[in-house]
């Protein structure tokens, strides 16, 4: 198991067993190089930890640990979290700032917890097997299990279409679940109890002070994250997107670091894609040593199958093999660490979702003009947005200005594109149905604004199910390349709640976060408009036609997916082969790559074909071998 | 083809839908997903432009344009409305 996710941790490995238990770690050393290895015990070598991912605060816990009596054998923050077990119990994770997943077993009893962390930064995977559990960083390590098998999920494809993303407690495969964002597993006697330690909170008591106050609170708890996520025994680069938040990180990244920063961006050939004029802007200004990757349309056809295959969801964009290419680029640059923008419009209300949501949900107490006027604040990039249309604009919004789906309001408009991918499966049962428990049994969420509805379910689905793993994790660590967040933290998460429209109508995107580093960054940077990063869609198949696209084209091929209408599939196929990219829709565009991405992981890990050679076990670099048997086990493996 | 024909073609080529089975003419094209917001704007310009109609701010705020029967009967009362004795062949140009 461990072989197929050395990816993750190519500096070494290690494993433990006990009767009826394994669990093993790749690592990737990142803070305690020489004595970190893992798995990892306490003293009386009664609890032992596989320990994925990153304790930013472990300095500060440690303090309070030694002066609890606890002692420490390593500098390595993977003891902390242990002794911090061991001294706390599960009430120790919410002390934790940091992006994590990790399995913890008790030698005496033979109890296991697996935890994760709140924002769901760091993956980690489970499913019955034989009566016996299995769990791991990637679903991929369980094809390695003797009988294993992965069938997809008729119903979960269908919510994963839908909503865009899986929901955070599930995968696309039968019977494979994630261990959701925040929550934590105990295993005892065979019985598995799983609960929620940390809910996610989007609100908090409004910001007392003026509005200045308010930019320079913002500016220190930002400059608070960056300096832990510092904290490494390696260098730690930047990804530059050119955009407002990951030059916020830059900025901060060079101010505290007693080095030169290094950043590292993705260039698209297509101009249309490509922000490396204002990435250069930034690192010129910010004097960092920037380097990038000039990605093209072949080289995402290329790329797709491998980063599908890291990815192991089905995805509705493209955007994420740039994301492959680059962490291939940043490793062979020797950096295993960098600091990226995830999180900020989602904390900071920076998506045009929030302003469109705030506009349909007072649709009804506005002025004809008023409706115009916002509308024409939306997407004045997009042409069917334009004052031409706006008129027919309000028609479509006085559609959506009444909620449909119970606690979904706020993202119903684009639930369109979800349900018309939805039509590609045989599954006829609603697509919505589980998002749709999903809000109605999570607690508080009714209480909630439309705007922090809308932030809810951003967290939950489309920033923890795909730009924090697809696009990121899943893409960093294929080439053992770790991320790190500091919008993602929970004080900043919590400034920026206390904070939000607070001063603003929220018509200006993010204002608040533009005036606490006014004067700091580029002015184009600050004046900028979020331009979403974006990748070349279902034209670099239709362009480079690469050997894969027959799993679509062909009716042979198709007829394999037992799970897609081959009517529909082929309707839309024939339709994306003989239109020009320009008039495809943004709808028809994911449900493309919706149906190559779900044809692909078909062929990967249902029909179990299309798999590079088998990593042999040497190549793991096995440090740590901890054998407490006395008869076989049957059970685990992480990292 | 008829003026209802022309729209339901429109619909089915623009939209990868088949009316007959479950995609009726009543059926409501948003609960469905067959409507987004491209498409929707693509709609209405080919009614106007194909039909020679224009619809009104007031027009645009109601529930005609949410099934092909509805769609249908919009443009077939505009057109009623806009000349006497024009009937639907003298727009099908």
């Amino acid at each position: 198991m461990l072989s197929l996710i050395r990816h993750r941790g190519p500096d070494e490995a290690g494993y433990y067993l006990d009767d009826g238990f394994a669990m093993g770690t790749v690592r990737l050393a990142i803070v305690d190089l020489a004595s970190g290895s893992q798995p990892m015990s306490d003293p009386a070598e009664r609890y032992w930890i596989s320990f994925n991912g990153e304790l930013y605060n472990h300095l500060e816990l440690r303090e309070e640990l030694r002066a609890l009596g606890r002692p420490f054998r390593t500098t390595c923050d993977t003891e902390v979290v242990l002794q911090a077990w061991v001294q706390w119990g599960p009430e120790c994770l919410t002390r934790f700032n940091g992006a994590f997943a990790f399995a913890i077993r008790d030698a005496v009893t033979g109890d296991l917890f697996l935890a994760r962390d709140r924002y769901g930064k760091r993956p980690l995977f489970y499913t019955e097997h034989d009566s016996g559990l299995l769990f791991a960083s990637e679903m991929k390590a369980f094809r390695a299990f003797p009988g294993f098998r992965f069938t997809l999920d008729p119903r979960e494809l269908a919510s994963v279409f839908a909503v865009w993303t899986p929901l955070p407690d599930r995968t696309p495969f039968e019977g494979v679940r994630q261990l959701p964002m925040g929550g934590v597993l105990t295993v005892r006697d065979g019985r598995r109890t799983l609960r929620t330690y940390e809910e996610l909170a989007v609100s908090a008591p409004p910001f007392e002070g003026s509005e200045d106050d308010a930019a320079a609170f913002v500016r220190e708890t930002l400059r608070a994250s960056v300096e832990m996520r510092l904290r490494s025994d390696v260098e730690v680069g930047v990804y530059l997107s050119g955009g407002l938040d990951s030059s916020i990180v830059t900025k901060l990244a060079t101010d505290l670091s007693p080095s030169e920063v290094r950043t590292f961006s993705v260039e698209f050939e297509n101009a249309e894609f490509d922000e490396s004029a204002d990435q250069r802007v930034v690192a010129s200004h910010l004097g960092t040593r920037h380097s990038s990757v000039t990605v093209s349309g072949a080289d995402i056809a290329e790329h797709f199958p491998a980063a599908v295959r890291h990815a192991e969801v089905p995805t509705f964009r493209t955007a994420f093999v740039p994301m492959y290419l680059l962490s291939r680029h940043v490793r062979d640059a020797g950096v295993k660490t960098i600091l990226s923008g995830e999180g900020a419009d989602e904390a900071f209300l920076g998506y045009s979702l929030f302003r469109e949501t705030m506009l349909r949900a007072s649709w009804h107490e506005l002025s004809g003009e008023e409706r115009k006027a916002g509308l024409a604040r939306l997407h004045p990039e997009l042409a069917h947005f334009g004052p031409a249309h706006q008129k027919h604009m309000a028609g479509l919004f006085q559609q959506f200005s009444e909620e449909r789906l119970p606690g979904l309001f706020s993202h119903e408009l684009r639930y369109q594109n979800g349900r018309f991918a939805a039509r590609l499966l045989k599954d006829r049962t609603d697509p919505f149905a589980d998002a749709l428990e999903m809000v109605r049994t999570a607690p508080g969420y009714a209480d909630l604004s439309a705007v922090q509805k809308a932030q809810w379910l951003e967290y939950k689905t489309l920033l923890a199910g795909y730009l924090l793993s697809t696009q990121g994790e899943r893409m960093g660590l294929a080439h053992g390349v770790e991320n790190r967040c500091p919008f993602l933290d929970p004080a900043v998460v919590r400034a920026a709640a206390s904070v939000n429209l607070r001063f603003d109508d929220g018509s200006e995107e993010k204002a608040i976060l533009k005036k606490a580093f006014r004067g700091e960054l580029p002015a184009s940077s600050l004046a900028r408009r979020k331009q979403p990063y974006r990748a070349p869609g279902s034209a670099v198949f239709k362009d480079r036609r690469p050997d894969y696209l027959e799993l679509v084209l062909s009716d042979t091929e198709l007829g394999k997916l037992d799970w897609a209408d081959p009517v529909f599939a082929r309707k839309l196929v024939a339709k994306i082969m003989a239109t020009p990219a320009e008039e495809i829709s943004t709808k028809e565009d994911q449900a493309f790559v919706h149906l190559l991405s779900t044809a692909v992981l078909d062929q990967q890990f249902v029909r179990d074909t299309a798999w590079p050679d088998a990593s042999p076990e040497a190549d793991l670099k096995i440090r740590t071998v901890v054998d407490k048997r006395r008869v076989l086990p049957r059970a685990g493996g992480m990292r | 083809m008829d003026r209802t024909d022309r729209i339901r073609q429109f619909i089915e080529d623009r939209f990868l839908v088949e009316f007959g089975g479950e995609m009726t003419d009543g059926t409501d094209l948003f609960k469905t997903g067959v409507m987004d917001s491209f498409g929707y704007i693509q709609l209405m310009s080919f009614l106007e432009d194909e039909f020679a109609i224009g619809v009104t701010d007031e027009e645009i705020l109601t529930d005609v344009f949410v099934s092909l029967d509805a769609i249908d009967a919009f443009v077939a009362r505009k057109l009623a409305g806009q000349g006497a004795g024009q009937g639907d062949a003298s727009c099908a140009g």
